[in-house]
């Protein structure tokens, strides 16, 4: 539990944290939340790094950080989040439109629902890969994700101008 | 789809904010955190775990008895010599884990099983064990067995690793045929046998069975290093029937089992350890 592992640990931390903050982000809505959601995950990670296999460790990861997440949101949809500081002045309004868009769309989904998108078309996953992350069947992710399509697709074809 | 696709990808892209603020998350701290949760759960009372493993056992195998398998397969070999786990056949009704007779709780094959749990949904993994045989038959051969009970939601899974499963260390002490597909005998239309590669050599079958619950797995020989009689592996999932045929995560994305949580070099450390 020691030793030489904990420096290849601290590699792969290093090489994974910020795109999985990112992942967490999107699903979350906040970087704190995200942050908390990828130190879960990656306490978790250590704890078995001895045995986990370099790579399968972004499986692994990606498996407890959505589920860490999907656990940590059930019953908590569209809540508010307090922000530590508010910008200053106003941020470009293309890319204000565009974020609160999309914001709104992934809000306004299922946190499985959005766990779907961000796995599939974030990650880039296939629909049995993403199944095998949500531990659901391969049928549960299609519909998941065609769910969430129709959903968003009106704001992002309304207000990101997406064809 | 294809412009979904895209138009999503760019649309989550867009939903991160350009001033990404810097991580404030120290590798240090959590591997101090991951130390310490790696400690607790070693340290969880054994009490607590064989309560919790007595009754996952004994729920799949109180409905096994008490239902009907109307989907029931003949497999060919007499019920008698391979029956379904039933409480009856439980080696110790008031012990917490199920070891089949003549065999023993392994420290080694615990160890082994407990890599097997880290590596399935493991914060649903309620008990893992590893039973080891008393030597039988003649040259001082012994079996080997690990076992992993976990929960999804309402459903219970039974990940078990055999070493041996004919013979003297018959599969059906597991609820498995003996050596499903290994041989002509037992190369069954009804086990759907497909052969499969094994990159470390060797003969290795996935199958499925219809035991009154389904049962899903790779069996293969290994040759063995110190010559004599083979070895014969078997990787199984067992899912009680009462819970209808919904996959398990890690049967999702495989139709069949061609790959196993564990390598290669486990199992020959496995089938390897000296008495």
């Amino acid at each position: 539990m020691a030793g030489a592992s904990d420096g290849a640990f601290a590699v792969y931390f290093t090489d994974r944290v910020a795109a999985l903050r990112r992942s967490a982000y999107l699903l979350t809505g906040n970087w704190h939340d995200a942050e908390d959601v990828v130190q879960a995950a990656f306490v978790r990670l250590f704890s078995v790094w001895h045995r986990v296999r370099e790579e399968s460790a972004d499986a692994y990861v990606r498996q407890v950080l959505v589920n860490v997440f999907l656990n940590t949101k059930r019953g908590q949809r569209n809540r508010e989040y307090p922000v530590a500081e508010v910008p200053d002045g106003p941020v470009p309004a293309a890319d204000a439109a565009d974020r609160l868009a999309v914001s709104r769309a992934l809000a306004e989904l299922t946190p499985s629902q959005r766990a779907v998108v961000v796995l599939r078309y974030w990650e880039g996953l296939s629909v049995a890969e993403t199944a095998a992350v949500l531990g659901v069947s391969a049928g549960t992710v299609k519909s998941q994700t065609h769910r969430a399509v129709s959903a968003m697709r009106p704001h992002l074809r309304e207000d990101h101008g997406a064809s | 789809m294809a412009a979904d696709e895209r138009d999503l990808r760019a649309a989550l892209s867009a939903a991160l904010p350009a001033d990404e603020p810097p991580v404030g998350l120290d590798v240090a701290d959590i591997m101090r955190r991951g130390r310490r949760r790696y400690r607790v759960r070693r340290a969880v009372p054994i009490a607590v775990a064989a309560s919790v493993a007595a009754v996952l056992v004994a729920v799949p195998l109180a409905i096994d008895t008490s239902e009907p398998a109307p989907e029931r397969l003949p497999i060919g070999v007499p019920s008698s010599t391979t029956p379904p786990p039933t409480s009856s056949n439980s080696a110790d009704s008031g012990a917490p884990f199920r070891v089949p007779p003549g065999h023993h709780r392994s420290p080694d094959a615990d160890n082994l099983a407990e890599n097997g749990a880290a590596q399935l949904p493991s914060e649903n993994v309620a008990a893992h064990f590893g039973t080891r045989s008393d030597v039988k038959g003649s040259g001082n051969r012994f079996g080997y067995g690990m076992h992993v009970l976990w929960r999804e939601g309402d459903r219970l899974g039974y990940l078990a690793l055999l070493h041996r499963t004919s013979g003297d260390f018959s599969g059906s002490e597991y609820g498995l045929p003996d050596d499903p597909c290994l041989t002509t005998q037992t190369r069954r239309p009804e086990y759907r046998c497909v052969p499969i590669p094994v990159p470390a050599g060797g003969v290795a079958y996935s199958f499925e069975i219809e035991y009154g619950y389904r049962v899903r797995g790779v069996v293969w020989d290994q040759p063995d290093p110190a010559g004599g009689a083979d070895f014969r592996v078997t990787a199984a999932f067992l899912i009680p029937g009462s819970f209808g045929w919904t996959p398990f995560r890690a049967l999702d994305d495989a139709p069949r089992m061609t790959d196993f949580p564990l390598t290669t070099e486990e199992l020959g450390d496995l089938i390897q350890l000296p008495r």
